[in-house]
């Protein structure tokens, strides 16, 4: 907490001197807005004309310093002038958290930056972004004017949709966070690898386009760009670093729906898709947090710091947030990123899982099928919000998820949205039995297809397949792309996919799963052998059908650990409900938390898996870039014409801008790798406290020993 | 869970156009050695993790192209390095000659109290030299930093000297740390491993 009083004696010095501002807390020191105004003024004079406020004005005050800190300085407006009219005592986390905005940006870091921001940074912005927009919130779908239930939210531009009411205007499949781009008419949207210009087209399938030249004529070097893009920029979504809007397989493609509101995963700890909804509600019920938090259930003094259940929930969330800004930081329109960067966590799930497979056809069905289930989830994870944040005050409350206690005010009226428990639907557009030429059915989309004979679709965001970059000149077909295994894996895993679709529960799309998996991993052996080529590999290299298998593997666990975290949470709220004693609880919380810590796991091999195959595809796409330029440059200068030239400096920026993927990949390992780093002493420090409080429990009744006996200790997961 | 890595050092290879730069580089990540010369075009890196007192080092080792023609590509990557590498070639005077402007291209373009170090390749090529150890040294101590011959082809101090410079910058590192008594959001990210401040830094 002392940053906490770091941050409000910054204030102080910062307002030192300027009339009627007094910042003697970071609540009501801050509602008449002239404290913020002060803060800017003081660094940026010229933005605000600090002797012409008055302290009454309270509104204005705010709307002005809002406006220009949003304007001006790139600092999203987190707090509502309204809200800070209306309530006597604003909100402390909102107020925190947009403080702390204008404390990195005065103290010399901007929060638009793209660089990587420490842990701390993240964690406050993913609390900026939940305490996004409130007072202004409706509850009704822009697009079909529907009530829109909590896990079905999608905010985009201070608009509210359902998740699947968010389509592109082209092609109608659904729209997943950084992968769309504004469309032609204000207000609607199209998917990123739609252009304008409709006749590159040549599919006719809806859901598959062929990646448009970007918005520059195409050159070699360019299509390969734009396929890189592409590929990256609808992954863009997913947190999980997959760009592939669609996952015909591999469920992590489905990531993009990760962004979306629906996207708890049951295993997901209760803190983490609780303050994700809660983002949600939070704006709806912004004034009313407060109140709700007083009637927090105090099931026990869980001494859990509500630092825990956020960081757990903001560092799964971050890590989805960070791979999708690497991958969305390819992308060229940084308008959308920026919007789609500062809606994420309103949209995205924290749970680290969400992968949800999208189904375009069988969509209702899915949604009746995992009501129920989302239903239950939803009101578990309320529970276990309330447990969580225990007796703190009602602004202690408030801060931690500020969404769980919301939420839980909420419960009731939630609906299972989108996703079903399992998280797993598998989603195959409509036509995939009809279309052999999108071969990598069954590859993420983001791993190119060598194969130069398809006509290759780029993926919008909701087709499957992967976009081939063989649609683009074939200079670099050769070099391209990862030898992709025959065709026959695929196949068979369009097959799969095409029998799971009519199953919703999770079950069936297991089982295909695995079922594709082995089919690959026998094909692809044989067939890999064939397509690689020249490619001395590094000793450490992990060939594409090995990580894919992996990844399989990955998903099936964390399927088998999603349905157990929604049996856990369902017990958890049994024993809420039934005020079972604390020291069951507390047994189960200990199996909660292994759970998450087996799901982190599982989760941060995933996405380091993601990292490598991207790696390794840059790599292989590298010599033989470097090898056209070389070829070019050694032209003599009065033999090239002015299309070589061009070509030239095409390449040495498609070059340039390999090796700067390349970089950004290990600058996001080594995020990642720092934030889990303290994912873990979290994580470890709150079953410490478990198990402090086991101890003393256990020495009240026999009977808890007993109980103890069951449960698993934390440390054993070291 | 056993980390992959404690710590991300980026380090940044300079000099003149045929010294040997990208051999050095590939000597270290890949203990390869080719003798066909191809010059470096803009930009490139390796990834290579060490172990440097007990910790895990992973070093990004950036390759720069020697070309005049490539400066405006190679000098953007100069901030982004906590450690650059000065490479002459001591058959060659006018690479060594060159090792001012490179001083001066550093200061210019690279972070301030970046580590440096001052490599003298193709010293297996005995016969050939125009440079002595010497000299080298001298200029070395001049500007208060560290020097060695190295020899890609003949592998001799390559991993030496890229270890030696991680530790110097570990080290430097770890100073930092220390004395760095953060504000509410103060945090190396990338010098420091995970050592933990007492306070969080939370905002909550």
């Amino acid at each position: 907490m002392a940053a906490v009083k770091a941050l409000q004696q910054w204030c102080k010095i910062q307002c030192d001197g300027y009339r009627d501002v007094s910042i003697t807390n970071m609540t009501t020191s801050f509602r008449d807005g002239m404290a913020f105004c002060a803060l800017i003024h003081k660094h940026r004079p010229d933005l605000i004309d600090f002797d012409s406020l008055s302290k009454e004005n309270i509104y204005e005050n705010n709307q002005l310093a809002f406006q220009v800190a949003e304007n001006e300085l790139g600092i999203p407006a987190l707090l509502d002038a309204e809200d800070m009219l209306a309530m006597s005592k604003p909100d402390r986390l909102s107020i925190l958290t947009y403080v702390s905005q204008y404390y990195n940006y005065f103290h010399g870091r901007s929060p638009k930056a793209q660089k990587p921001k420490s842990p701390n940074d993240n964690k406050r912005e993913v609390l900026a972004e939940r305490a996004n927009k409130q007072g202004t919130l409706s509850s009704s779908c822009s697009v079909c004017s529907q009530h829109v239930h909590l896990v079905q939210r999608h905010l985009v531009d201070g608009k509210l949709y359902h998740r699947n009411c968010f389509k592109c205007k082209e092609c109608t499949t659904i729209l997943l966070s950084g992968t769309y781009k504004a469309g032609k008419e204000p207000g609607t949207f199209i998917c990123k690898t739609h252009s304008n210009v409709e006749k590159h087209l040549t599919t006719p399938t809806t859901n598959i386009s062929i990646p448009p030249p970007k918005t520059q004529p195409t050159t070699v070097s360019r299509g390969t760009t734009s396929t890189l893009k592409d590929r990256n920029s609808p992954g863009g979504g997913t947190g999980q670093a997959s760009s592939t809007p669609i996952a015909s397989k591999p469920g992590w493609l489905a990531k993009k729906s990760d962004r979306t509101p629906t996207r708890e995963s049951p295993a997901t700890p209760a803190p983490t898709p609780t303050p994700v909804p809660a983002s949600r509600t939070t704006p709806a019920s912004k004034t009313t947090p407060a109140p709700e938090t007083t009637t927090t259930k105090t099931i026990f003094n869980f001494k859990t710091p509500t630092e825990s259940p956020t960081t757990i929930n903001n560092s799964l969330q971050k890590n989805q947030e960070a791979r999708k800004r690497f991958f969305e930081s390819s992308s060229n329109t940084s308008t959308i990123t920026s919007t789609s960067k500062n809606s994420p966590s309103a949209t995205s799930t924290t749970s680290g899982k969400g992968r949800v497979l999208l189904r375009v056809g069988d969509w209702a069905k899915v949604q009746d099928e995992d009501k129920e289930k989302e239903n239950e989830r939803e009101k578990a994870k309320t529970v276990i919000g309330k447990i969580m944040t225990g007796t703190k005050n009602p602004s202690g409350s408030s801060q931690s998820p500020a969404g769980l206690t919301g939420n839980g005010s909420n419960v009731s009226s939630v609906e299972s949205g989108v996703k079903g428990p399992s998280g797993r639907v598998c989603l195959n557009p409509l036509d995939d039995g009809l279309d052999p030429t999108a071969p990598a059915a069954g590859t993420p989309s983001w791993i190119k297809n060598k194969n130069s004979s398809r006509p290759a679709s780029s993926l919008s965001s909701n087709s499957k397949g992967i976009s081939s970059p063989n649609k683009k000149p074939e200079a670099q077909a050769s070099g391209v792309g990862i030898s992709q295994t025959s065709g026959s894996a695929p196949s068979t895993t369009n097959a799969s996919p095409g029998i799971s679709r009519p199953k919703a529960p999770s079950a069936s799309p297991l089982k295909n799963g695995s079922s594709d998996s082995k089919s690959a991993s026998s094909v692809s052996p044989v067939s890999s052998s064939g397509t690689e080529t020249h490619k001395l590999h590094k000793p450490d290299h992990i060939p594409k059908e090995e990580i894919l298998k992996e990844l399989k593997e990955i998903e099936m666990n964390l399927n088998e650990l999603e349905k157990r975290g929604v049996e856990l949470e369902k017990e958890l709220r049994q024993s809420d409900e039934d005020g079972e004693e604390d020291t069951l609880m507390n047994d189960l919380m200990v199996d909660w938390f292994s759970l998450i810590r087996n799901k982190q796991v599982y989760m941060r091999r995933e996405s380091e898996l993601v990292y490598i195959a991207k790696t390794q595809d840059l790599e292989e796409e590298q010599p033989s870039v470097e090898a056209e330029l070389r070829r070019l440059m050694e032209k003599p200068d009065h033999l090239k014409t002015s299309r070589d030239r061009k070509q030239e400096e095409e390449l040495m920026a498609k070059l340039v801008e390999i090796v700067n993927d390349r970089n950004a990949i290990i600058e996001g390992l080594d995020e990642d790798r720092l934030r889990e780093g303290e994912e873990d002493e979290q994580l470890n420090k709150m079953m410490q406290d478990l198990d402090v409080k086991k101890v003393k429990v256990k020495r009240k009744s026999s009977i808890s020993r007993w109980l103890r006996g069951k449960s698993k200790r934390p440390t054993e997961e070291e | 869970m056993a980390k992959k890595y404690d710590f991300l050092f980026k380090l940044l290879l300079i000099g003149d156009s045929g010294v040997g730069k990208t051999c050095l580089i590939i000597r270290f990540a890949e203990d390869n050695f080719n003798s066909t010369y191809i010059s470096t075009i803009g930009i490139d890196f390796k990834v290579k993790t060490i172990e440097v007192d007990g910790k895990k080092v992973k070093l990004q080792v950036w390759d720069t192209a020697g070309q005049e023609r490539f400066k405006t590509i190679t000098t953007a990557y100069y901030r982004g390095a906590m450690g650059i590498i000065l490479v002459y070639d001591i058959t060659d005077e006018k690479s060594y000659e060159n090792i001012q402007n490179w001083m001066k291209s550093i200061k210019e373009n690279a972070s301030a109290g970046v580590s440096r170090m001052l490599l003298g390749n193709k010293c297996d090529i005995e016969a050939k030299r125009k440079v002595l150890k010497e000299t080298g040294e001298k200029l070395a101590k001049e500007h208060g930093i560290r020097f060695f011959e190295t020899s890609a082809k003949s592998s001799i101090n390559v991993d030496e000297s890229f270890a030696i410079l991680a530790r110097d910058i570990l080290l430097k590192s770890n100073k930092k740390s220390v004395s760095c008594l953060s504000g509410p959001a103060g945090r190396e990210v990338k010098l420091t491993s995970t050592e933990k401040k007492s306070s969080k830094c939370l905002l909550l």
